[in-house]
């Protein structure tokens, strides 16, 4: 049995998230003086904090509030994703702006040198390619909770995924980076999670193995586990969890229902035909947005 | 003038792509150049009708067109809106009108000096709902309007998940837009009031970001009419995730025997009414007719009607419909509620609004 310390917070003011983030990082004593830790949020885009899209900056500003900064260097790694840098999101979620008021250094995978590694993922071995502070160093992972259409869930595991490049499925070098990475302490934000529609979930679940805090999201969310193409890979089925401080079923219950998005802001093929087809019929004019792919 | 319309159309994304069929679907007017420096905007625009394509606008200006329809990025419209003007061209500009009011005002020397036509996408006054609520208003049905709000929200620069698209760099810098929300949207919803309300004076702004950008996402402006003594509030936002058809934008008016909200105008569903529409469309040239261009869109709609209206004008002699002074009057407004905030010690600017996290 796997075991995580969780909290709800009573609102979402400075003071209660510092009080949270600081009862659980007391509980799980992720860092000892001296270390050098890199903290990881989730910062795919400039989405806004209260979507649940992205972690919260003001968690990732609690957990450096919590961390005694006098003995302990802290690396905050902000990571974009194909579709906006990594510098432009650092800023936009104001993240150059933490390293203003607190003595971290910001640094992007663009700036780091990698590391290569070779991971047995089940019968196959895997290798990825992961900046070398996240190597190197304990790391602090501080995900946010949403449903994803690719992965089923976005947790603690894609989080440190998405920083690895390489070969194999996105699941292999998602799983394969979780054991090439050291997370000492991962935070879970569910300060607000997106499912179909953004929540206000209020909690966060801290804990040493992101397997376990992705199968506690994975339950929350209403997913089976063996549906979850990376937590089937690393074999969660025997990772029973319990979380101390929350109650599982009574979050779900506050949880919006509903699919997480499938499509893109474009309109889907279906309808891109249609509307073709319509023009054909009628003579009339094709939006940019229905154009195929010869004339967009 | 040829006796055919030539129109080179500047800037060939996605706007100016709307703009090209719309040309295309204008009787006696045809697109003989257009202008991109992407090669894929190119291709798709030469697909789409254009005669020839360029990667730098001023070659398709070279082809001798009469009209040049303009959408490229605002810091490059007044640039190009000139140079259409001395080559000898009625121009049709994209919003912004400008960057400044001094960029507006060396574009209106220009046309001045040449005697060219200028005019400005300023389609909201092209909408069936906006159009329905000036209708009641300019009919006396609400007799005095003491209160107005209009509102526009959408996302911006940025998607809503799952993303697809990378960010356009340049819609995030202020030295190549002129500013935010206020110059991307507001000018529509400034122009919208004007068209209502004549000449407006600012009262109070307040500009805000919900995430640390260089530039205002957020914007709520109180303005006065000086003629009807009509309060205006003005709302735009770039913070919303948008899923067209079903788009943030309204225009409330109270007057003093009620109100109306352009909302009650537009269809209740935008899949019904494009059906529809569609049908009747197919309807149309099956009996020989032609289609109502854009008409299951709604909202492109209004971009065909203001530019075939200016291309009536130009070939007319007349003043284009919303002319280049309209936009001037726009970027004036933009311009005063930068200058108020920056001046105004108690309008929080853009760092002090971050939002509910």
């Amino acid at each position: 049995m796997k075991r995580l310390t969780g909290c709800r917070l009573d609102n979402h003011s400075r003071r209660a998230i510092d009080d949270g983030v600081r009862s659980l990082i007391s509980h799980n004593q992720p860092v000892t003086d001296g270390d050098r830790v890199v903290v990881v949020p989730d910062a795919n885009y400039p989405f806004h904090p209260s979507t649940g899209m992205v972690t919260n900056p003001e968690v990732v500003e609690s957990v450096c509030r919590a961390i005694d900064l006098d003995s302990t260097e802290v690396l905050l790694l902000v990571a974009g994703s194909e579709f906006t840098d990594d510098q432009s999101v650092a800023e936009w979620l104001g993240y150059r702006s933490l390293t203003t008021e607190f003595d971290v250094t910001l640094t992007t995978p663009s700036v780091c040198k990698t590391t290569q590694s070779v991971v047995d993922v089940g019968d196959r071995q895997v290798e990825v390619s992961l900046p070398a502070p996240l190597v190197e160093n304990p790391v602090v992972n501080v995900p946010t909770l949403r449903l994803e259409s690719d992965s089923g869930i976005h947790g603690a595991m894609v989080n440190l995924g998405r920083l690895a490049k390489g070969e194999g499925s996105r699941a292999e070098r998602t799983v394969a980076a979780t054991a090439v990475v050291d997370p000492r302490f991962t935070l879970l934000d569910g300060t607000y999670v997106y499912v179909d529609q953004s929540h206000r979930g209020s909690f966060l679940v801290a804990g040493e193995d992101p397997v376990a805090l992705d199968c506690f999201g994975a339950e929350l969310l209403g997913n089976d586990v063996t549906d979850v193409p990376y937590l089937d890979i690393a074999g969660s089925e025997e990772t029973p969890v319990e979380v101390d401080g929350l109650s599982v079923p009574t979050l779900a219950r506050e949880l919006p229902d509903g699919p997480p998005p499938s499509s893109g802001s474009g309109p889907s093929t279906f309808l891109r035909s249609g509307y073709q087809l319509y023009a054909r019929l009628s003579g009339d004019l094709l939006p940019p947005q229905v154009l195929d792919e010869g004339h967009r | 003038m040829s006796s055919e319309l030539r129109v080179a159309v500047l800037g060939a994304g996605n706007i100016g792509t709307v703009h090209l069929q719309s040309v295309e679907a204008v009787d006696g007017a045809t697109v003989v150049a257009a202008a991109d420096k992407i090669p894929g905007n190119r291709d798709r625009a030469l697909a789409l009708g254009a005669g020839r394509v360029y990667a730098d606008y001023r070659s398709a200006l070279e082809d001798n067109p009469d009209v040049a329809v303009i959408a490229l990025p605002p810091s490059m419209q007044a640039e190009a809106a000139k140079i259409s003007m001395r080559t000898g061209c009625d121009v049709f500009l994209e919003k912004p009108f400008a960057r400044t009011v001094q960029e507006a005002e060396a574009i209106l020397e220009v046309a001045d000096e040449t005697g060219r036509s200028v005019g400005v996408d300023h389609s909201l006054r092209y909408q069936d709902d906006f159009r329905s609520v000036r209708d009641t208003y300019e009919k006396g049905r609400l007799g005095h309007v003491p209160l107005a709000t209009i509102t526009r929200v959408n996302n911006g620069p940025f998607s809503h998940p799952p993303v697809e698209e990378h960010i356009d760099d340049w819609r995030l810098d202020p030295a190549v837009t002129g500013g935010g929300a206020l110059i991307d949207l507001g000018v529509h919803l400034f122009d919208v009031l004007e068209w209502l309300f004549g000449d407006m004076e600012i009262c109070h702004a307040e500009l805000g970001s919900q995430l640390e950008l260089p530039y205002e996402d957020t914007a709520c402006v109180q303005l006065r009419s000086r003629s009807t003594g009509t309060t205006a509030t003005l709302q735009c936002g770039f913070f919303q995730w948008e899923e067209p058809p079903d788009i943030t934008s309204s225009l409330l008016l109270h007057g003093v025997t009620g109100s109306v909200d352009s909302r009650e105008f537009r269809p209740d569903n935008f899949t019904v009414h494009a059906a529809t529409a569609a049908m009747k469309n197919v309807v149309r040239n099956v009996l020989g007719g032609d289609p109502v261009p854009f008409e299951p869109t709604y909202f492109y709609m209004a971009h065909y009607r203001i530019l075939s209206e200016f291309l009536a004008a130009v070939r007319a002699g007349r003043e284009p419909p919303v002319s280049g002074g309209d936009g001037l009057r726009t970027v004036e407004l933009v311009e005063a509620v930068y200058d108020y905030v920056s001046e105004d010690t108690d309008s929080r600017t853009v760092d002090a609004v971050r939002g509910d996290r």
